[in-house]
């Protein structure tokens, strides 16, 4: 079994891809920029991860930064910002969690049978190894980290 | 004529974003309802007093998923010629290929545009899509 992360070429440009498209369809933002590279993510933030299992088993974890969960989860939701509160920000960011890994992964693995668990929040960003994307947004920072273990 | 739908997903910001989604269509609809999982979607079902028009559907959801409630909805002589929509971010081949073999009439993979969904609504339902109102 062979460990695969955001340095590889295919599933860095997959994930971007995906990040792009959702947040345009589904949250109508788009990055002010192109990604950054980084080794840890912020470290503080609205996060949680989704572990998929099945063809390739492994984990996508985000974490929205500043204002970025209260500015998403109005978007969202169709509220103004100062109507999404902690409830719906937690929510959304498990939202965009379960969205981004089946967006990424079917990019990966389209032909593939992968199953999504419920993606679960987490008190602060984990620092796996490897690189995560970091996306500016107008209202702070989407990070994405990408892990799975596939046979060689 | 305004259409019933009912939403089957274990989010509720999720079923209040396709909700939404479908209001932003401008396809009128007289009622909305909803549930968590294919078991509180049946039960839903077979109380209402009027029928559902279509339902949009989830996969991943708890005590019965997506697959199940599909399976129990086109084995009920009285539910089974309602359509279903699977609205899901699992889109690999074999699983959408599975799920139309069970019944489902089409497939919407998460994330998508507003303008998907109603394509797909106005092609299940052809006297709905004549009234859109934008």
């Amino acid at each position: 079994m062979i460990s695969i992360d955001l340095s590889d070429p295919s599933l860095r440009s997959a994930c971007h891809q995906a990040v792009l498209e959702v947040l345009e369809t589904m949250f109508f933002e788009l990055p002010l920029d192109t990604p950054l590279d980084t080794s840890t993510p912020a470290p503080s933030g609205c996060c949680a991860t989704a572990r998929f299992e099945g063809s390739i088993t492994g984990a996508l974890t985000v974490v929205l930064t500043a204002n970025a969960p209260q500015r998403l989860a109005a978007s969202f939701l169709g509220l103004d910002d100062e109507e999404a509160g902690p409830a719906e920000w937690q929510s959304v960011v498990i939202e965009l969690a379960n969205v981004l890994c089946g967006a990424t992964m079917s990019r990966m693995e389209p032909a593939g049978r992968l199953r999504i668990e419920q993606p679960v929040l987490l008190p602060v960003p984990p620092t796996p190894a490897g690189p995560w994307l970091s996306f500016a947004l107008e209202c702070g920072r989407l990070e994405v980290h990408v892990e799975y273990g596939a046979l060689p | 004529m305004s259409k019933r739908l009912m939403i089957v997903d274990d989010s509720p910001v999720m079923r209040a974003f396709v909700r939404r989604t479908i209001q932003v269509t401008g396809l009128p609809t007289s009622a909305f309802l909803e549930a968590s999982n294919g078991e509180e979607a049946l039960k839903k079902l077979r109380a209402s007093a009027e029928p559902v028009d279509l339902i949009l559907t989830d996969i991943n959801m708890p005590l019965m998923d997506g697959e199940g409630f599909l399976a129990h909805l086109k084995s009920d002589p009285a539910l089974a010629s309602i359509p279903v929509v699977v609205v899901s971010t699992d889109s690999t081949e074999q699983r959408v290929g599975s799920l139309l073999r069970l019944g489902a009439s089409d497939y919407v993979r998460k994330p998508f545009p507003p303008e998907r969904l109603s394509e797909v609504l106005c092609e299940l339902l052809p006297d709905w899509a004549a009234q859109q109102e934008f």
